[in-house]
This record gives C-alpha cells, sequence and structure tokens, in this order.
C-alpha cells in the first residue's frame, strides 16, 4: 500500500505508481471532468461497498468481497481508469499479465485520487487495508 | 456545499470558469486549494475578531477571550465575541 500522497505531490499532479503485471507503471491522475466520468463508471461497486460499511462489515470482509465476488468490476474499474488517463497498457495486456490483487492495489489508489475528500467506503478502506 | 458554489467560488477566488478548471486541474489540486482556502478564511476571520477586539478594549470594553476560539464564520461581531467567551459591555 502506497503512502499517503504529500501536498506538494498533489498540487504537481505527481504520477501513481502501479504495480499491473509485475511491471510498475505509473499514471498521471484524471483532470475532474474525466475523472467524474471515471466515478460514474464505477458508481454501482462503490455504492456496493458503501453498504457493506452500513452493514458493519470490517476492511477484510470488504477486500474478500472484493477478490472473491467482484474481480471482474475492478478489472473494469481499473482498465477504465488506464485508458481515460491514456496509460502505455491496453485491456488485452492488463488482462493477461495483472492479478487481481494487482488490480485491487491499483484501484485503491485510484480512488484515493479520485475522492480526496472522501472519509468513508474505499477511502477508509484503503487507510485500514494499508495498517493491516 | 454544491458544485455550483464550488464553481461559484473557484470563478471568484482564482478567475477560472468551471469547464477551464476541470478539464484542467484534478480532484486532488482542488482539494488542496479548497484547504488551503479554509485555511486563509479561518485566519482572516479570526484577524477580524482580534482586531474588533483591541478597538472595542482602546474604547473601553471589558472583552475576555478564552484560549480556544470557537466556531465564528457565520457570527456578526457580538456573537462572534460572546461565542468566544468574552464579554462585551456597552460603553
Amino acid at each position: 500500500m502506497a503512502e499517503e500522497r504529500t501536498e506538494e505531490q498533489k498540487l504537481a499532479a505527481a504520477p501513481l505508481r502501479l504495480v499491473l503485471g509485475g511491471q510498475t507503471i505509473e499514471v498521471r491522475p484524471l483532470p475532474i471532468a474525466r475523472s467524474r466520468r471515471w466515478r460514474e463508471h464505477v458508481a454501482g461497486m462503490l455504492s456496493r461497498i458503501e453498504q457493506l460499511f452500513r452493514d458493519g462489515n470490517d476492511a477484510a470482509a470488504i477486500v474478500r468481497w472484493l477478490l472473491q465476488e467482484s474481480p471482474e468490476s475492478v478489472f473494469e474499474a481499473v482498465a477504465y481508469y488506464l485508458e481515460l488517463a491514456g496509460a502505455p497498457v491496453t485491456r488485452e495486456w492488463l488482462e493477461e499479465h495483472a492479478t487481481d490483487a494487482e488490480c485491487y492495489e491499483a484501484l485503491l489508489e485510484m480512488y484515493r485520487v479520485s475522492y480526496p475528500f472522501a472519509t468513508r467506503g474505499l477511502g477508509a478502506l484503503a487507510t485500514a487495508a494499508g495498517r493491516a | 456545499m454544491t458544485m455550483g458554489e464550488v464553481a461559484e467560488l473557484v470563478l471568484h477566488e482564482w478567475g477560472l470558469p468551471w469547464h477551464e478548471l476541470e478539464a484542467t486541474w484534478t480532484d486532488e489540486q482542488l482539494e488542496v486549494y479548497m484547504r488551503s482556502l479554509a485555511r486563509r478564511l479561518e485566519r482572516e476571520q479570526r484577524e477580524r475578531v482580534q482586531l474588533a477586539v483591541l478597538l472595542a478594549r482602546a474604547m473601553g470594553a471589558d472583552v475576555r477571550m478564552p484560549e480556544e476560539p470557537g466556531e465564528t464564520r457565520d457570527d456578526d461581531l457580538e456573537t462572534a465575541l460572546r461565542r468566544w467567551g468574552g464579554e462585551v459591555e456597552e460603553v
């Protein structure tokens, strides 16, 4: 789990360093308009996670749900973010090489830069997973 | 705060129409600027109240302040002073 981004990194729009398919890929955070399109794309999955939190599940249970029940959703969210960011990897390459766990870690990073004010949902999950 | 209010604030503070900002700024950049703006407004508000207290004291009012100020942003001067625990006496 990456450390919390500093104000300097945020202001400079420093790239996310995502490990996918065993390689480190640098991806610039999306501008707000494109970020909104990504958030709309993943809204269904995020609302499910919010519901899991409201039902009193801990981070481990939600991670388990993400990895076991929803790997396609995680993959779709990661692939769409990379596409919007113009990252130098194709969906096919990602599908061929990246693991579910890598996609999950990448999703948390993408979520963190897309919801900087969030203190619940995946934001809390990212924090909890980072401490675990 | 609605997105319309954020857009109005952005235009007022940084002179940027919303459509330009959302095409170029990231969510994190907006977050940093919004937090910075909030800190600045809070500091300015605190300084205004401190100045008002100085003036009130100079005019002979008995104004006492606790160590920690409370939320004063939406208050008028007299209410703000009372919320801070000060006692305002008419001269």
